[in-house]
């Protein structure tokens, strides 16, 4: 294909595989908190395909000037199913580390089948095939229309049984049906933003980009309505594991919980003013704050009980994943461009 | 002789009326007003349209219902104590759906109401209804030029006639 990678490339790669490696280190020391720390970023990382092959699925069937601005940005963020897979290789090996479900004798025949590393790595393969088939299907604007209506089917369903897997599981009792659209619309809103920080600072001021802040501002609703929700249920009735879910939580986790509530609400209430939707430079600077509050969002979700190894090893991985996800979406983007440019 | 509403030409397409909208702005014509059969894009533009007084009244209406709400249930709470589960009295959960609905309420109603009041609604008489040639059930287009303090009527003539409508009307109140 022509396409190269960069000395910036390179120097990027490089510190982001020695931060990788720094967190797999730490499993020397804890192997199962510095696991789950990188199973925290890892999710989050596979939110970027997830929500890429989402929103490229609405584009096809509810095209419109978003879709013109973000088409082939989105078609590049779902090419990193392949390394976001990769992350998860580490997490497949160590599920006797990371998992209660490992150490705990099953109740029932179905624990036995459902609940076991040879089924739980055969859903996450399965989860990265969707994510790369459909995708690359609509890339190559074959039977585009058709895949992309089976794909928004296919993932809330297949979205919630992998979020069940990967970080509803860390809790043995805990139980909610709501938890695949909260790890759902946290994966569009990482990604979509990601996309569109990334579109606005290689590319040329997308037109009518206050339909691409009207965009964020009906996600990081959607994102509100659900996870206030979720809340609420557990809250109103006190259903005594969801207290317990949260519960775990308090200590020091409530700050995380103050930090990723004012990171969506400051943007949310900002969005409500059409001249912020419409300005290219504070659609950026809100993307940055909505990206930082989700990344604290995942780790509130996993870490919770593991300690601190589990946060270092963590923040290292999200600053690998992080450097990854920008050289590898430059490159996806330029791989393309030059793939859908006039012969 | 009646007092004059308008100087009013009509044109075939939406594509000659925001032409003729651009050129009649560019000539310093401010009070410009236009008929349209649906709703042309870009036209608000070109009519200097700047007004936003519906999303401010439905900004407004939203928060103050949203306030009121939550003060409501404050109130009723702290009026009749009922302990429910252990649960704090002023229990900021439970109260957002009701604060939510009424912050939606709020926002419509108050939507609406500047909506009619900014429409000068419900009025059953305009005086263009009584022009020749109105219809907007056919393909016209109307674009009218409103007297100001210093109208003069064979100026504005002049200016619509240049722009070769299919019809110049005057619209009397």
């Amino acid at each position: 294909m022509g396409i190269r990678l960069s000395r910036a490339d390179l120097w990027t790669l490089a510190i982001a595989a020695l931060c990788a490696a720094a967190a797999l280190a730490l499993t020397w020391f804890d192997p199962g908190a510095a696991l789950t720390g990188w199973l925290g970023a890892a999710t989050a990382f596979a939110g970027l395909p997830a929500g890429s092959l989402c929103l490229l699925a609405m584009m096809k069937l509810i095209p419109g000037a978003w879709g013109e601005a973000l088409r082939l940005t989105c078609e590049a963020g779902t090419m990193l199913a392949l390394p976001a897979f990769i992350t998860f290789l580490p997490v497949m090996a160590g599920t006797a580390f990371i998992y209660p479900w490992m150490s705990h004798r099953p109740d029932t025949a179905f624990q036995i089948f459902w609940l076991g590393p040879f089924a739980f790595a055969l859903r996450t393969v399965l989860w990265f095939a969707l994510l790369w088939g459909a995708a690359r299907s609509i890339r190559a604007r074959r039977r585009s229309r058709a895949i992309a209506v089976a794909a928004l089917i296919a993932l809330p369903v297949l979205g919630s049984l992998v979020a069940v897997d990967w970080l509803m599981s860390l809790d043995l009792k805990f139980a909610s049906s709501a938890f695949g659209l909260q790890m759902l619309i946290l994966s569009l809103c990482l990604a979509y933003c990601a996309l569109l920080m990334f579109r606005i600072a290689i590319g040329s001021r997308p037109y009518r980009i206050g339909v691409l802040g009207a965009l964020l501002l009906t996600l990081l609703l959607i994102w509100a309505y659900i996870q206030f929700l979720t809340f609420f249920i557990s809250w109103s009735p006190g259903l005594p594991e969801g207290a317990e879910w949260y519960g775990r939580r308090a200590g020091g986790w409530d700050l995380a919980e103050w930090a990723f509530a004012l990171l969506g609400a400051i943007p949310l209430i900002m969005l409500l003013f059409a001249a912020i939707r419409a300005d290219a430079v504070w659609l950026l600077r809100l993307s940055v704050l909505v990206i930082a509050g989700k990344l604290i969002e995942f780790a509130w979700f996993a870490l919770p009980g593991r300690g601190v190894i589990a946060v270092v090893s963590f923040l290292l991985a999200s600053l690998a994943f992080s450097l990854l996800a920008s050289a590898a979406l430059g490159l996806a983007l330029r791989r393309r461009i030059a793939r859908r440019a006039p012969k | 002789m009646a007092e004059l509403y308008a100087l009013m030409a009509e044109f075939e397409s939406p594509g000659r009326l925001l032409d003729a909208a651009r050129r009649l702005r560019s000539q310093g014509w401010n009070r410009l007003e236009a008929f349209t059969p649906f709703p042309v894009e870009g036209l608000d533009r070109l009519l200097g349209y700047t007004d936003n007084a519906v999303a401010r009244a439905m900004m407004i209406g939203g928060t103050v219902g949203a306030l009121a709400a939550f003060l409501m249930q404050a109130g009723i709470n702290l009026a009749y104590p009922l302990w429910i589960g252990g649960r704090p009295l002023i229990a900021v959960p439970a109260f957002m759906l009701i604060c939510f609905e009424m912050l939606v309420l709020g926002a419509v109603l108050s939507g609406i109401a500047t909506m009619f009041i900014a429409n000068r609604l419900p009025r059953l008489n305009h005086p263009v209804f009584a022009a020749d040639r109105f219809d907007l059930s056919a393909e016209r287009f109307f674009l009218a030029i409103l007297p100001d303090a210093g109208f003069d009527r064979d100026a504005a003539g002049k200016a619509l006639a240049a722009l070769t409508p299919r019809a110049i009307i005057e619209v009397q109140l």
